[in-house]
């Protein structure tokens, strides 16, 4: 434990980063080139269509719809929602094993190998963002061959959710650290952010006053999901006050 | 509390006859209850295949699915927990109240808590998708200092539960040993040895009776604090959470009230079968049931205003995310078992046990059956409902149980049955020595 | 050793031969009931000093002490954020101290039971009477003069005296 100790203290002299990703919803076409990014990176299974059909399906983010007006004058509006990284995750303190918690850069994380799939946090999750492994994951060919060997595979009975990409965040590190510099706004991009053709989503180090993601925080055009709930999610959403 | 007229057992039909009489209903098996352990046995058997084809195959195999995470296994857990508190009550309080007509109603009472909390402790592991890491919920040591979360609920379930448990297993081992000690007397062989060994070397000196009575007396209290607080625990479960009506102060209470109303009704209907089945007539008589009726219109009433309280803010405070749960728990097919529940809860017990004139034997077990029904569907009621209709709306769901689940609850129902018809052929259902005070040593 | 076993049909009387003995000197712990209810007399005759409820009380103590205290270093040493709560608090750790005082209580009462009624103790090798369906046997231990004690016991309204050695 002291040398955990010790080694968040090392860390916090070089500051660490808190990530947080601003979407703007003024920008957001709805065309869901993120759910096809996840799903591809993270190794999301497909359901099959029996499960699909009963509500089983996974989509580490999904595009909500919001309709206004009545038909023929209507108006949709689109909300990517993925894991929102509460800073004060009612998803985490339910577990009883402990298998979800914050880390120290702010992300909400999920051990697979410590799950016991009591599906409590999925259940106190306002989002519900959280996802079961009903079965063992499975991939209807060709998907099977294109496997992201970064993200490990979740067994059968274990939640799982949207990590922010925290593979790509660790390779971003490394890279960084091979060569020889600090790590830079913009080195880690989920895959999400990374495809949208809007750039719609923007991630970052919100702590970082420079950087990109911190700059559309301060845009005041800045909310969150839920925001009432106290939950103080690192996913902020902009839009336009009507 | 009326007193026992003592027309059926007459003073001079001392302690040899009672104990004769009970002693003699545990020998034999006739064709009807070998007939129930077969049948009781098949549906357990089955029940315990399809939790094994479920963990086999995979937790999908149960009807669970997004968003609602939890389903009967959860409502069964509840359920049965709630019954668990027969025992508790009838036993504890009017242990501690000294309400003399208990007597021959405690030990009936206390075998339901602990084969109710056997079943309902069960359902924790039967509702997690990995039951073999299970143990991971414990605090032992290992070399990772991996600990379980402490502020988890479900870890506040477990040790309530545990001590529950143990407490109440003791509290129906007490007031067991003089009995099991005549028991010994009274048989041969390796039954005798068995019997002997478990009434750990009772003499029935006055040593042992003082310490007996009063470890009675002081488990009577402990036990009365730890039921209230486990089934707290289990309503925490819900109201630790941010999802709408869960988040709600009345449910600790509103659970425990619903807990002893059912409990109550579980003990009316397994004293009615054990009088007609095993001819107990002369023991649990009409004043028995007519004293718990009271109690059950009682429960019925506090539960009645517990709903109506809980209901009423929600509708009236008509904050959106809550309303939803509440609209689409009073129409549609959840409406249907609304009112299903309180039909059950508080109409038909009013109604049959309010007018004295309806009060008899029968109307009673009628009623209590209907309490049974009721409540299981007020735990649906709170679990599903509220689950299939989380903050979004886009993440809106259904539910409905599959094979699986109907069996294993099924099996639950069995299970309960095959415990208590091999309890009464192993122990004296009704305490020999506490039988009647009034045939003792004066 | 030699034990006298009386009879007595009614606890009132077999208590009045208790409190005769005790006045001629026999010693209460020499003296015992038997019965297969319990003599339920107020004042009890052989009244005995009871720990139980401090067994109970120092048992509950200890046990959700110790329980709390390892909840408490356990998180200490080991601190996951979860909720952004505080890594230890009162509030989250109250269920737990509660359930295991009580668990503490339960362990304190049930071996409190087992010392005091003698039977987890080692047993001394006593003859058991032979208990009758209604009243109680009085037991006098190690009395000097046993025949004596027997006719004074049936004057007291014994149904039945013997006399036993004991076993060994």
């Amino acid at each position: 434990m002291a040398e955990q100790t010790t080694q968040q203290a090392e860390q916090g002299a070089e500051r660490t980063p808190q990530w947080a990703m601003a979407i703007d919803l003024d920008r957001c076409t709805g065309c869901e080139a993120c759910v096809v990014a996840c799903a591809s990176e993270n190794n999301v299974p497909t359901a099959g269509e029996d499960q699909a059909a009963m509500g089983r399906t996974k989509h580490w983010i999904r595009i909500d719809r919001y309709y206004e007006g009545e038909f023929p004058d209507i108006k949709v509006k689109y909300r990517p929602v993925m894991c929102q990284q509460c800073d004060e995750a009612p998803c985490e303190p339910v577990c009883p094993v402990n298998a979800t918690y914050q880390n120290a850069e702010g992300l909400n994380v999920q051990i697979y190998n410590r799950c016991i799939g009591t599906r409590y946090c999925a259940n106190n999750c306002p989002y519900t963002v959280r996802f079961f492994n009903w079965f063992a994951p499975e991939w209807a060919a060709p998907l099977n061959l294109q496997l992201n060997p970064d993200v490990s595979i979740r067994p059968a009975g274990v939640m799982e959710k949207c990590t922010f990409c925290a593979h790509k965040i660790k390779r971003a590190k490394l890279d960084a650290d091979a060569e020889g510099r600090e790590l830079a706004d913009g080195d880690a991009q989920p895959a999400c952010v990374q495809s949208c053709p809007a750039e719609a989503m923007v991630f970052g180090d919100m702590s970082d006053a420079d950087s990109k993601v911190a700059k559309q925080l301060g845009s005041g055009r800045s909310g969150q999901l839920l925001e009432s709930l106290g939950t103080k999610p690192r996913v902020f959403y902009l839009e336009k006050a009507d | 509390m009326d007193a026992i007229p003592t027309t059926a057992l007459t003073p001079d039909s001392g302690h040899a006859s009672v104990r004769a009489d009970l002693l003699g209903r545990m020998r034999g098996a006739s064709g009807p209850y070998l007939a129930g352990v077969a049948v009781c046995g098949m549906i357990v058997a089955w029940a315990l295949f399809a939790w094994g084809y479920q963990i086999v195959n995979g937790f999908g195999s149960t009807g669970v699915r997004r968003p609602v995470y939890w389903g009967f296994y959860i409502v069964n857990f509840v359920f049965w927990i709630g019954i668990s508190h027969a025992g508790t009550l009838i036993s504890a309080i009017l242990r501690l109240t000294g309400a003399e007509w208990r007597k021959p109603v405690t030990r009936a009472a206390e075998a339901i808590t602990v084969f109710c909390l056997m079943i309902g402790g069960l359902f924790p592991l039967i509702h997690i998708s990995r039951p073999w890491f299970f143990y991971w919920m414990l605090p032992y040591p290992n070399e990772r200092l991996l600990w379980p979360n402490f502020r988890s609920p479900l870890f506040w379930d477990l040790t309530a539960i545990l001590t529950y448990l143990s407490g109440s297993v003791i509290y129906l081992y007490l007031p067991l040993i003089p009995d099991l000690a005549e028991l010994a007397n009274h048989s041969k062989g390796a039954k005798r040895r068995i019997y002997r060994a478990l009434s750990l070397g009772w003499t029935g000196s006055d040593r042992q009776w003082q310490a007996l009575e009063r470890s009675m007396k002081l488990m009577a209290v402990v036990i009365l604090a730890i039921a209230v607080s486990v089934h707290s625990v289990v309503a925490y479960d819900f109201s630790m959470s941010v999802m709408p009506t869960w988040h709600n102060t009345i449910f600790a209470p509103y659970f425990v009230v619903g807990a002893i109303f059912s409990g109550i009704a579980a003990l009316v209907l397994v004293m009615a079968a054990l009088r007609k089945m095993m001819g107990l007539e002369r023991y649990l008589r009409e004043v028995h049931f007519v004293n718990l009726s009271k109690l059950l219109l009682l429960m019925s009433l506090i539960w009645g205003y517990f709903t109506f309280s809980e209901h009423l803010t929600t509708w009236y405070g008509n904050l959106p995310s809550e309303i939803r749960v509440f609209q689409i728990r009073e129409h549609g097919l959840f409406g249907m078992l609304f009112w299903t529940m309180v039909a059950c809860n508080f109409v038909i017990p009013f109604v049959l046990l309010g007018i004295s004139k309806l009060r008899s034997i029968p109307t009673i077990a009628v009623s209590s059956a209907a309490v049974l029904v009721g409540m299981w569907l007020e735990r649906f009621l709170i679990v599903v409902p509220t689950l299939s209709t989380p903050p979004l709306a886009a993440a809106w769901g259904s539910y409905a149980p599959s094979w699986i689940e109907l069996s294993i609850t099924a099996g639950t129902f069995a299970a309960m049955v095959l415990l208590y018809l091999l309890f009464v052929k192993a122990f004296p259902i009704i305490a020999i020595w506490e039988y009647d005070d009034g045939v003792r040593a004066r | 050793m030699e034990y006298v076993h009386a009879e007595f049909s009614r606890g009132e009387d077999a208590a009045a031969a208790i409190r005769d003995l005790a006045a001629a000197g026999i010693s209460k712990s020499a003296m015992e009931l038997y019965s297969l209810r319990p003599v339920e007399l107020d004042p009890a005759p052989l009244a005995r000093r009871s720990r139980m409820s401090l067994a109970a009380v120092l048992s509950a103590i200890t046990v959700g002490g110790g329980a709390t205290a390892l909840v408490y270093w356990a998180q200490r040493d080991y601190p996951l954020i979860t909720g952004g709560m505080p890594i230890n608090s009162g509030w989250a750790t109250g269920v737990v101290t509660f359930e295991t005082t009580m668990a503490g209580a339960v362990m304190g009462i049930f071996a409190a039971l087992l010392w005091e009624s003698g039977l987890l103790r080692g047993r001394k090798r006593v003859p058991v009477p032979v208990l009758p369906d209604r009243g109680v046997v009085l037991q006098v231990a190690g009395a000097p003069d046993t025949a004596g004690l027997a006719e004074s016991l049936r004057a007291a309204g014994a149904v039945a005296v013997e006399v036993v050695g004991a076993e060994d």
